[in-house]
């Protein structure tokens, strides 16, 4: 009775994270130019947000796999891939560097330099991965490695972009 | 009422499970080597289960970061004392705990070492977790 009432408390916070909205964070953009995070929602296309730090391994796989996938998916369906860096100042030019030295330069690029969009993600593991679908809603998250990241992912665009 | 109390005894719970402990707790102890010379040792404890890196990891090496002496000076790098252990993906790893030592020379008869030691604390299969922690140690000639 106390695992099924503690597994229906999960499940309901589970399910609160997936139908949440991107909240409006003040962070910046590669221009250093403030950029408002409700602005990742286009009201057209579905998004995938990836949160990254500079020396976070799995993270750079992470980043590495969808920039791999990321124009044979574009032939399906019309998407962004927001890329996030979680690092903080002293690390911020060293993320700038690594998006020419990737090739990540398919991804739009956002800097959380002071933490307050992940603090308002609520996770703390990198990597960290959303889709949204074109109105905010998130319709998929994961938090931490995964090597199946990739179909998860394009399935999540798929549903999103209908 | 009863109903109720349990709820909210539940949501707290769950909501206790969110709460992280520290994956990364340090600790610094202050020797002398010979006048006028000390050394600082950093030592870290590493959650069970979790591995952090060492300086000499290519991607991601702990740092110490704006690190500074007043009335005093940094003597040479930050050595680590232990030995890391290498990873089958080439990184360069401690589990369990870790041990930094950096050798200051005073000038003065007191001098402040302060800085940040930067750390990322990586669980296989679940990620990592980045920490900083801001150190400030006070080192008086004896």
């Amino acid at each position: 009775m106390k695992k099924s009432l503690l597994l229906s408390v999960f499940g309901l916070f589970a399910v609160l994270n997936l139908s949440a909205q991107i909240p409006s964070v003040k962070i910046q953009d590669i221009n250093s130019r403030e950029f408002d995070t409700k602005d990742m929602v286009d009201g057209k296309t579905p998004a995938v947000i990836t949160f990254w730090s500079v020396k976070c391994r799995p993270c750079i796989a992470e980043m590495n796999i969808l920039n791999d996938c990321f124009e044979d998916w574009q032939e399906e369906m019309d998407f962004r891939v927001i890329a996030v860096s979680c690092d903080d100042s002293r690390f911020n030019s060293k993320a700038k560097s690594m998006i020419g030295g990737n090739s990540w330069e398919n991804f739009i690029h956002l800097f959380d330099i002071n933490g307050d969009f992940k603090r308002a993600m609520n996770f703390s593991y990198e990597p960290q991965v959303f889709v949204i679908d074109p109105n905010g809603k998130i319709v998929y998250s994961h938090s931490g490695e995964n090597p199946g990241i990739e179909e998860e992912v394009f399935e999540a665009l798929k549903e999103a972009s209908l | 009422m009863k109903k109720i109390i349990s709820i909210i005894a539940c949501c707290i719970l769950s909501l206790s499970a969110f709460a992280q402990d520290a994956y990364v707790v340090w600790s610094h102890k202050v020797e002398k080597v010979e006048k006028d010379l000390y050394k600082v040792i950093f030592s870290a404890k590493i959650k069970e289960g979790y591995h952090s890196y060492s300086i000499k990891d290519e991607i991601s090496a702990t740092e110490f970061l704006d690190c500074s002496v007043t009335g005093g000076k940094l003597e040479g790098e930050v050595i680590e004392t232990l030995k890391a252990i290498p990873y089958p993906d080439g990184s360069l790893c401690y589990e369990g705990e870790m041990e930094y030592v950096q050798l200051i020379r005073l000038k003065a008869a007191e001098a402040l070492y302060s800085g940040t030691i930067y750390t990322d604390a990586c669980k296989k299969g679940e990620g990592c977790h980045s920490e900083y922690y801001d150190f400030e140690i006070s080192l008086k000639s004896r």
